[in-house]
């Protein structure tokens, strides 16, 4: 017969072990160990279709059997917790590589399959994967963010495509008139529009291409984020709209003639609009170079699975041998740019109008500010345009004040 | 009265174990004990208090003395580094300073809306529970709904958002930058904030009321004094300060913890960011978790800091509370 000691403490211990396992299985669900299927994570993309596409892709891969994980809510979260516990996921995708944790080896390298095709890739694709030398995922997609302009309300106001940023400014005041605005920036007023796109116009750009320089000092970018403010106080830039710069309503619905806007948005400006919509790069400011803004996806492998053999077998046959599987990912759903040559030349969607004429200006003026241009460093830039933009703080003090933060943080990562 | 001096009964008495007829056939062993009761319930909460507070909280703790950069098992202790960084951060100050300015804003708003509504609701002579529950509604509504409201709908910027219609009907110059520029935002902010706790502080006030014995309005009545302002300050508003103190150290915790409407109307207005929109950056965007705990160990000090100032200057929790009888308090009476 068992004492009654031993069986509290037998009861305990159940009660613990069934604690402990409800907890574990809450944690994570299979991946990161050497065996059982590939745990292969998405974002919850918003375009109808893509989960099917998806999933269809992984039944039809036979020579592994792939666990597909489609994500809501907060992904980055997820997968940098999953990541640093080194469990539960072994195939994912992602638009936030932090240089910290691929040197802790929380990414695979994925160098050996990435540089035998890198002369096929968007030059600028692969920068966001580059870290070190190594390339850490394959690019997935690739956005493309720049200004379009509605050419019927150009020539209404007699103005020409913008050349410069001056001529930008004045474009937005010419066209603003009692039935729309001249520009739109977004509903903050343009601060993290003009912080992401403007200083890499300016000559030096953000950070040198050894990531060892931030430089943010030149006289042109003060001038051109002192005007502006002076565009901010002009009431030429709309402003408080219902949704905010990334939803084209307000541009077709003709409350604006410019606006910032992403590739996404084009089949929906071209059913709406027609032929009355085109397209410009961020002006180069004097001594710079025009920019188109660059945002992408990549797949990438844990670098602490237990497979990452076969999981680099999957991303390869998907992200770069599979050309049908990327042009039907890129344009059939969405609307992206595939970043390998070959799915980019094959996409007919891309081939005509403006879509051709976006993939064009984005092969020759896409800019990114990669791995090592940090989130924090991003917000402390942010952070004094904001303050020029919209309280009209002094240009050169707040851009050199961000220099000297964001070089403490560039020089914390060498 | 000797009947609640008893002890209770016991359910299950761990002493006196009582046989089950031998007819029926014993199936299950049936828990006994209410020690044995008491843990199976309660273990697995504490398990997850254990696990997801305790622990987590003694980690953090931990984490903000190392650089724990997109790591949670750090190796590399720098001891005061990360305190020292963030006190000394512009960016860390303003947001302190953001929260006072808010602080300063919506806890005493709050207070006295809620006061009055409170005491509007406790005066009424029908309806009470009708009007009692409409105040309180908005309190179960979520934050993030809320701002979506208040950023589309009520404060779009554009001409036929509701703030601009009533601008304009009143004569007044319409506003687009209502989640840009000071002081708008912060109209925005605390008027969703009002709108969405003000219930509940009103349901506290109106306990406190109830609490006010009604003799002491019968005794001022009789001295001449049965209504207007002199009342509430010389009997509710004394009676009221146990229920005021706590409500104001809640609407300050409160404002502390403010994060949904910040990180939904303004996230990207540096002049307007709170500690706690700050420290999310840090710790989920720039993956420093070690700066990221230590910010959350200091807002947690500053928090327990003006628990005690106010506790010793307001006399939240001292023994000045009424010590009238409670049973003989009446529905609630107001000035």
């Amino acid at each position: 017969m068992t004492s009654p000691k031993r069986r509290k403490l037998a009861i305990t211990a159940a009660l613990l072990s069934a604690s402990a396992l409800l907890i574990s299985g809450c944690s994570s669900g299979a991946g990161g160990g050497a065996d059982g299927p590939i745990t292969q994570f998405y974002h919850q993309y918003g375009e109808d279709g893509v989960q099917d596409a998806v999933n269809r892709w992984a039944d039809d891969y036979k020579d592994a059997k792939i666990d597909l994980q489609w994500v809501e809510g907060d992904y980055a979260q997820r997968v940098n917790a999953l990541l640093a516990s080194g469990r539960g996921v072994d195939l994912f995708e992602y638009n936030a590589i932090n240089v910290e944790a691929a040197r802790q080896g929380q990414y695979a390298d994925m160098t050996d399959i990435v540089e035998p095709v890198k002369d096929d890739i968007l030059p600028i694709a692969l920068k966001p994967v580059t870290i070190d030398g190594k390339y850490y995922g394959i690019p997935m997609i690739t956005d493309a963010q720049l200004f379009v302009y509605r050419p019927s309300m150009f020539k209404e106001a007699g103005v020409e495509v913008p050349k410069t940023w001056d001529e930008l400014v004045e474009a937005a005041k010419k066209l603003t008139n009692a039935d729309h605005k001249g520009l739109f920036l977004g509903n903050d007023g343009g601060a993290g529009i003009l912080a992401a796109n403007l200083p890499p116009a300016a000559p030096g750009g953000i950070i040198n291409d050894e990531n060892t320089k931030v430089s943010l000092d030149s006289p042109q970018l003060a001038d051109a984020l002192t005007s502006a403010h002076d565009l901010y106080d002009s009431g030429s830039l709309l402003m408080g709209a219902p949704t905010d710069w990334w939803d084209p309503t307000s541009f077709i619905a003709g409350d604006v003639a410019i606006s910032w806007q992403g590739l996404w948005a084009i089949p929906a400006l071209k059913k709406a609009l027609g032929d009355d919509v085109g397209a410009f790069a961020v002006p180069a400011l004097e001594g710079g170079q025009p920019i188109v803004g660059v945002s992408q996806w990549n797949e990438m492998v844990a670098g602490k699975s237990g497979k990452i053999e076969k999981a680099k077998e999957i991303a390869k046959k998907q992200w770069i041998d599979d050309t049908d599987w990327q042009i039907e990912f890129s344009t059939k759903y969405g609307f992206h740019i595939p970043p390998l040559k070959s799915a980019r030349e094959q996409a007919k969607s891309l081939g005509d109008g403006i879509a051709k004429d976006i993939v064009d200006l984005t092969t020759e003026y896409g800019w990114t500010g990669g791995p090592y241009y940090t989130p924090a460093m991003s917000t402390a830039l942010t952070d004094a345009v904001n303050r020029i933009v919209v309280e009209g703080a002094d240009a050169k003090s707040e851009l050199a004040a961000a220099q000297t933060t964001m070089q403490g943080m560039l020089d914390a990562l060498q | 009265m000797t009947q609640l001096n008893t002890p209770v009964a016991r359910v299950s008495d761990p002493g006196h174990r009582p046989t089950p007829p031998p007819s029926v056939p014993r199936r299950r062993r049936p828990i006994r004990g209410t020690r044995r009761a008491f843990w199976l319930f309660v273990s697995p909460f504490f398990l997850g208090l254990l696990i997801f507070s305790i622990i987590a909280l003694f980690w953090g703790f931990y984490l903000s003395f190392t650089r724990a950069v997109a790591t949670i098992t750090p190796t590399d202790f720098v001891g005061f580094d990360n305190y020292v960084s963030l006190l000394t951060d512009p960016s860390f100050l303003s947001s302190l300073l953001s929260f006072t300015v808010f602080a300063v804003l919506v806890v005493p708003t709050t207070l006295i809306v809620s006061l009055v509504l409170a005491m509007l609701v406790a005066n009424l002579p029908v309806a009470r529970a009708f009007f009692r529950s409409v105040f309180f509604l908005p309190t179960a509504f979520s934050y993030v709904i809320a701002s979506l409201i208040w950023k589309l709908g009520i404060f779009s910027g554009s001409t036929s958002s509701v703030a601009n219609s009533v601008l304009s009907s009143l004569g007044l110059p319409t506003v687009d930058a209502w989640l840009t520029q000071s002081p708008y935002y912060w109209v925005v902010i605390v008027s969703v904030r009002l709108w969405l706790q003000v219930g509940f502080y009103m349901l506290l006030f109106i306990a406190g009321l109830q609490r006010i014995p009604e003799t002491l309005y019968e005794a001022a009545a009789i001295d001449g004094l049965s209504r207007g302002p002199r009342r509430f300050f010389s009997i509710t508003w004394p009676q009221l300060r146990p229920t005021t103190a706590a409500v104001m150290l809640l609407l300050l915790v409160a404002a502390f913890q403010a994060f949904d409407e910040f990180y939904n109307l303004v996230r990207t207005i540096p002049s307007v960011r709170p500690p706690l929109l700050y420290i999310y950056n840090l710790s989920f965007q720039q993956l420093d978790y070690g700066k990221g705990s230590a910010g959350a160990f200091v807002v947690t000090a500053i928090v327990v800091l003006v628990a005690l100032l106010q506790s010793r200057f307001f006399g939240f929790g001292a023994a000045d509370e009424t010590k009238a009888p409670r049973r003989g308090a009446r529905k609630g009476r107001a000035s």
